[in-house]
């Protein structure tokens, strides 16, 4: 465990981070931004969460990152290296592995398939690997159905297999789309519970979630996204404990 | 030392699924290939006839299959991409007198850069793209009907030269299956060996889920082109094969109807599924054979056909058969 990831709040300038977003601008019309440049950062070890309401810009800014919307204005550096003007292949390729909004497993694939395909651009190339046992030993339900389609599981399961597939690619920086969306409060806490044990493990998760309560749970540090602007930003702990948070986001 | 026992069995068990497949599809590789090697060639006759027409339309479905069964792009134009290649094979054989291994080469090469071409000007997905290159057939149709100088337009190419191979000439229907055979079957097998690889998964992943393809790194723009373009080849050498079945050439073979054929052809086979290609080119081949006094229904019983394996077979014949040989061997328990 680094020392950025016991002591978030001692982040200087100097200390290199493993993502850098700086002013990005990011629209889907011509001259329209739904991201008026946004910055946030994320350093190796961390769990850094994004919260905002629906229509917040959250999944822009996901899609941003993953090369599936262009860049207009600002710099997204990943490990020092600029990541503007690559394809979505070339991002993965990079280590950047993303756990996309609704889940979409390959659902006429097996499970077994489905997470080999998440190795599918591991430099490596397709083979046996000590992945397989390392994702079903994190995943015990995955393992009992690998020979099933995927198409064939529950939501909580099919959400299971796309964080397990992301896994595979060996990631560096794992990207969370909502990923309690549309599922029932007790698989909510086993995804969450998933999500503190790649923490544990030294994985540097980016999370983007509405339900704040839980993300703030998990993350060291959040931000809060509204209208395309990045409005608060600090630790999880001290968000979570602040009234104008809890009133609009902690229901509280 | 436990652990690692543990790692390879898993691993084992992961795997051992994909050779099974693996396996399975050189079965049913073999299977295919030895009827088409002996039926047609053994009973002769009309069934050589028949299987000279059906191998030329499974090498094409087979491409078909290819490009919408495993990757997911549906073209409502593939017959126009045949016209292609038999068009380019045949005028190459008549104005430059080039040996037929060259000229099939070529078509295949046309009707690849044909479709690499409706891949860029195309770059649409969903069911834009379907529509685009149900245009694109016609275009070509309507190219090959009045390019008069070139083409001899709608009153077709006359007087088709006799294939030769290496100075070898291909005169006999015999001599024809078998070079068609040989196409066919080494077609099959380069497929077959493709869908394994990691080619044949991302074309698979594309046809699943563009953007879960997408954000497992699987670039889905190249990939399309690349099984655009390879469907669009195969096709262009199935029909550089057609002239010489039917000794003219026109315009006609390669209609829209043409293309739609095809697609029923992969449909009631088993979509997805590589002998499925070959089955269903088989089943719209030979029937409409047998039932020529009905022949004004015949666009009637295709339609009643492909309504009826949509609902009573939605993985086609093969589908079926596979889910046959499972429940076989689950009851063999």
């Amino acid at each position: 465990m680094n020392a950025s990831h016991l002591s978030p709040a001692s982040i200087t300038i100097d200390e290199p981070k493993l993502l850098a977003v700086s002013g990005i601008r990011v629209s889907y019309v011509a001259g329209v931004d739904v991201l008026h440049g946004v910055s946030l950062d994320v350093s190796a070890g961390e769990v850094v969460c994004l919260l905002g309401r629906n229509g917040a810009g959250k999944t822009t800014l996901i899609n941003a990152l993953c090369g599936l919307l262009p860049v207009n204005a600002g710099q997204v550096t990943f490990d020092g290296k600029s990541l503007l003007g690559l394809k979505p292949s070339g991002i993965v390729a990079a280590g950047i592995a993303v756990v996309p909004e609704g889940r979409r497993v390959f659902s006429n694939l097996t499970v077994a398939e489905n997470l080999a395909m998440g190795a599918y651009s591991r430099r490596t190339g397709f083979g046996p690997s000590w992945h397989f046992e390392r994702v079903y030993d994190l995943f015990p339900r995955l393992a009992e159905r690998r020979d099933q389609l995927a198409g064939t599981l529950s939501g909580g399961e099919q959400q299971m297999v796309a964080m397990a597939r992301a896994m595979m690619a060996q990631p560096r920086l794992l990207l969370l789309d909502e990923p309690s969306m549309g599922l029932a409060p007790l698989l909510i806490e086993l995804i969450f519970d998933t999500i503190n044990r790649f923490a544990k493990e030294g994985m540097t998760i980016l999370l983007v979630e509405q339900n704040a309560a839980a993300a703030l749970d998990v993350a060291d540090r959040a931000y809060v996204l509204e209208r395309g602007s990045i409005v608060r930003s600090g630790l999880a702990a001290s968000l979570e404990s602040d009234p104008e948070i809890q009133r609009s986001y902690l229901g509280v | 030392m436990l652990r690692t026992a543990k790692e390879s069995l898993s691993q084992q068990n992961d795997f051992a699924s994909a050779t099974s497949q693996n396996r399975n599809d050189w079965i049913v590789f073999a299977v295919i290939v030895s009827i088409l090697w002996s039926v047609p060639l053994s009973l002769g006759g009309f069934y050589l006839y028949l299987g000279l027409a059906v191998a030329i339309y499974a090498i094409s479905a087979l491409g078909l299959q290819t490009m919408v069964g495993l990757a997911g792009q549906l073209s409502l134009g593939h017959a126009a991409f045949m016209g292609i290649g038999a068009y380019t094979s045949v005028l190459l054989q008549k104005t430059l007198g080039l040996p037929f291994l060259v000229t099939l080469a070529a078509a295949g090469l046309t009707a690849a850069a044909a479709g690499l071409l409706m891949a860029q000007l195309i770059r649409l997905s969903g069911v834009y793209f379907k529509i685009a290159t149900f245009g694109f057939g016609i275009v070509v149709h309507q190219i090959l009907s009045n390019w008069t100088a070139l083409t001899g337009g709608s009153a077709g190419v006359r007087g088709i030269p006799v294939i030769s191979i290496i100075g070898f000439q291909v005169e006999t229907r015999t001599g024809l299956f078998v070079c068609e055979a040989l196409t066919l079957t080494l077609i099959y097998g380069l497929l077959v060996r493709l869908s394994h690889g990691k080619i044949g998964r991302a074309f698979r992943a594309i046809g699943q889920n563009e953007a879960a393809a997408r954000s497992v790194g699987i670039p889905v723009p190249r990939y399309r082109m690349i099984v655009i373009t390879l469907g669009c080849a195969i096709a262009g050498i199935a029909g550089a094969y057609l002239p010489h079945l039917m000794r003219f050439l026109s315009p006609e073979s390669f209609t829209w109807y043409e293309s739609l054929t095809c697609l029923i052809m992969i449909t009631v086979g088993g979509l997805g599924s590589l002998p499925g290609a070959i089955i269903g080119a088989a089943v719209l081949i030979v029937a409409p054979e047998y039932l020529r006094d009905f022949a004004q229904y015949k666009m009637l019983a295709f339609g009643v056909l492909l309504v009826a394996s949509m609902i009573l077979l939605p993985k086609g014949i093969a589908g079926a058969g596979a889910a046959l040989s499972r429940r076989k061997r689950i009851h063999a328990r």
